[in-house]
């Protein structure tokens, strides 16, 4: 079956798929093993303790263990994740130009900066939910960026549904 | 702009993004260390939100764009995300790598540091009383074994191994971006 789509660099998107994966898991923390623990006694809390401050305040928590990561990471890990899953449906659906792509990015870590600026100079206090809700933008946004590098509308979907008619 | 096919070397770019994400990575997380070492023991202690600013988090994903901008801009090319992918992968490997060195060196100028650290963090849990002595016990047991085995140069090994694989997977990702930014072709 024909869907109009040009599959590229197959075994990077291999990686990013299986990696994002794992990396989801592991940010999930000692939980989703049923493992209660604490912070920096478990390889998944080492295994982030260079990209997130693990703050127990500012972490969910799964199985009565917090997460390996606070809210917005995760938000942005399983977001990431997502928008690999969705890359070529988003690539089917429309063909978006990189420049806009890149202005939800930026407009996404812009929103981030103000979140966080904003909670600390206490203008607002930012919830769990808060700090998830705009991390999961940010992972999104940088996943549909690299999709036209692994999907291409072809021309063939169009061409055929044309001689149909 | 150059052909990509001239391919120059990437290293210099590579080593240097890595150093200045493993540089600023280990001094947050040793001030975090140093903050957590000489507090008294009360669960506020782990709930370190007052000292770690939001915005640490994340510091470890920049060395992908970082690498893959240096690398563009120095030689003013154009190269596809796989190279950016492999640029980014590298740097996170070597900041895992140079991070765990500048840590063990850190180790011989204060040697009981991660003693005090340790010492915080259990005295800090044995106070909790939301969580059953029978259950505490154990998991004190527990902390106190991992606090032991990270210490071991097995454990450190198994540290940077673990730091190298999350590292260099992010910013792998990370590179992907930078190249996609500042070294791909007009659309």
């Amino acid at each position: 079956m024909n869907l109009g789509l040009e599959f590229q660099n197959r075994a990077l998107y291999a990686i990013v798929f299986v990696g994002s994966f794992f990396l989801v898991i592991i940010a999930l923390g000692p939980g989703l093993f049923g493992n209660p623990s604490l912070p920096y006694v478990s390889f998944q809390f080492e295994a982030f303790h260079f990209l997130c401050h693990q703050d127990p305040l500012r972490s969910f928590a799964l199985n009565n263990s917090q997460m390996a990561v606070c809210a917005r990471c995760i938000g942005i890990y399983s977001a990431f994740f997502t928008g690999v899953i969705l890359m070529p449906f988003l690539v089917l659906i429309k063909k978006v130009k990189f420049r806009y792509y890149f202005r939800f990015l930026i407009g996404t870590i812009i929103l981030n900066f103000i979140d966080v600026l904003g909670n600390q100079f206490e203008f607002w206090t930012n919830t769990n939910e808060s700090r998830f809700l705009l991390g999961s933008l940010f992972g999104l946004s940088s996943a549909i960026l690299l999709s036209n590098e692994f999907f291409k509308k072809t021309k063939y979907r169009g061409l055929i549904w044309k001689m149909k008619k | 702009m150059e052909n990509e096919e001239m391919k120059p070397n990437y290293w210099p770019s590579v080593i240097q993004a890595a150093i200045i994400v493993a540089v600023v990575t280990t001094v947050v997380g040793l001030g975090l260390v140093y903050y957590v070492a000489g507090s008294e023991p009360s669960m506020g202690v782990m709930m370190i939100s007052g000292l770690t600013i939001p915005i640490t988090c994340l510091i470890g994903l920049i060395g992908g764009i970082l690498a893959t901008r240096s690398y563009a801009k120095a030689f003013d090319i154009t190269f596809p995300i796989g190279t950016g992918a492999q640029i980014g992968l590298f740097t996170g490997i070597i900041a895992a790598v140079v991070g765990g060195i500048i840590g063990q060196i850190w180790n011989l100028v204060d040697p009981t540091l991660m003693e005090r650290f340790a010492d915080t963090m259990i005295g800090a849990f044995e106070m909790n009383d939301q969580i059953p002595e029978s259950q505490k016990d154990e998991i004190i047991t527990s902390m106190e074994e991992s606090f032991e085995d990270q210490s071991s140069m097995g454990g450190v090994l198994k540290g940077i191994a673990i730091n190298a694989g999350v590292l260099g997977f992010v910013n792998l990702l990370s590179g992907m971006i930078g190249a996609k930014i500042f070294a791909s072709e007009e659309e």
